[in-house]
């Protein structure tokens, strides 16, 4: 080994948080007067490239080594592209592509005599009206008891969801909408025997996401009781 | 076509990035004796043996620094017998991949049977790039006895 590859970690000087812009307070470095911010400043490019020809760490080579030698888990390709969001308590997720469309709350307007737990009413999505209903309820999902938000934050984050299948539409309320998410297919995991509420018997599966339990919504089941809850 | 960068010294190649496999860190090899010398040894690569050639040795007669931008690429290599072999390189300053047009690349004038793995070369503003074709990295010699000759595979 010679030339390059003598570079140790303790001899980088951290001029950036001594002097630079990550620094606490204290002097300041005279080049940022020209470069402005220490990302233009060469001192630090050249340490970042420095990074690249240093001498590489045992435990790191060790690592490696043993990682690589694993043998490959071959992962199933196909994947799932799947819309997650809150509903009170719990993380659900649907496939994306039953989604119409994600909007604002809008005013739902009550149906007279209407028995329904679950059918609130109808509402107003631009000219055309559909039937707002409650998954919650229909789920029996508590009434997000574990997120403590102010009413303000609470209303600020609620969203109108609008799933389509066969040209049937339903819009439902739901307390956060997480994101669209990709999952692969194997690591959808089945819903335990034992869970028998009627959240569990609406889901076609669990995965993780961000360390939390999503639960994957049988889109067959959804809006076969969706459908039954209007009559 | 996308190619990925790395320099033998001071010279700057390319090999076709459909080639690689992987590109993973210099990890430890284990010693292959019987092998010629710009073999750096064998990398237990997903429990199958994969011998890593030193392209620096191979070409400069030294050996890679070995620092952290000294990558292994495990590359598909197509042998004399038309077999696919995984292959190890060990390459310096692999750090990016480029962009390049195949028509600003000119045949190799030097076209003798030991630099018959340039097959292309182009330049750029910094200089030389040479473009490297890997299936002819080995001499069928050498092949042979990294892979095993085609004979003996056969039975």
């Amino acid at each position: 080994m010679s030339g390059v590859g003598v570079f140790m970690d303790e001899q980088i000087d951290n001029c950036w948080s001594t002097i630079g812009v990550w620094s606490k307070g204290g002097e300041k470095c005279p080049r940022l007067k020209d470069v402005l911010h220490c990302r233009n400043c060469d001192v630090y490019s050249s340490a970042g490239r420095s990074l690249l020809t240093r001498a590489i760490p045992l435990d790191y080579q060790e690592s490696w080594t043993t990682l690589l030698a694993k043998e490959k888990v071959e992962k199933s390709n196909e994947s799932l592209s799947i819309v997650v969001f809150r509903l009170g308590d719990e993380w659900l997720g649907l496939p994306t592509k039953i989604i119409n469309e994600i909007s604002e709350i809008r005013p739902v307007h009550g149906i007279p005599n209407s028995k329904s737990a679950v059918t609130k009413g109808i509402v107003n999505v631009r000219g055309e009206l559909k039937l707002w209903m409650s998954v919650g309820t229909l789920l029996s999902v508590d009434k997000g008891e574990k997120f403590d938000f102010d009413e303000l934050r609470k209303s600020f984050l609620e969203r109108l969801v609008i799933i389509e299948k066969d040209s049937e539409q339903f819009v439902f309320p739901v307390s956060e909408i997480i994101g669209t998410h990709r999952i692969w297919k194997d690591s959808i995991r089945d819903v335990p025997a034992t869970a028998a509420n009627s959240m569990y018997s609406h889901l076609a599966g669990l995965f993780e996401l961000d360390e939390r339990h999503v639960g994957l919504l049988d889109q067959e089941l959804l809006f076969n009781s969706l459908r039954r809850a209007l009559v | 076509m996308l190619f990925v960068l790395f320099h033998v010294g001071e010279d700057r190649y390319v090999v076709d990035a459909k080639k690689i496999v992987e590109v993973v860190p210099l990890v430890k090899l284990s010693n292959f004796s019987k092998a010629p010398d710009y073999i750096a040894g064998l990398c237990n690569y997903r429990a199958v043996p994969v011998p890593v050639v030193d392209i620096r040795y191979l070409l400069n007669g030294v050996s890679s620094e070995q620092v952290m931008s000294t990558r292994i690429f495990l590359v598909n290599y197509t042998g004399y017998a038309g077999h696919e072999h995984i292959l190890g390189i060990i390459a310096e300053y692999a750090t990016e991949t480029i962009e390049l047009e195949l028509s600003r690349f000119h045949q190799s004038v030097l076209k003798s049977s030991e630099e018959s793995y340039v097959s292309n070369i182009m330049t750029d503003a910094q200089g030389v790039i040479q473009w490297m074709d890997i299936d002819c990295l080995l001499s069928r010699r050498d092949c042979d006895l990294l892979y095993g000759s085609p004979a003996v595979m056969d039975k």
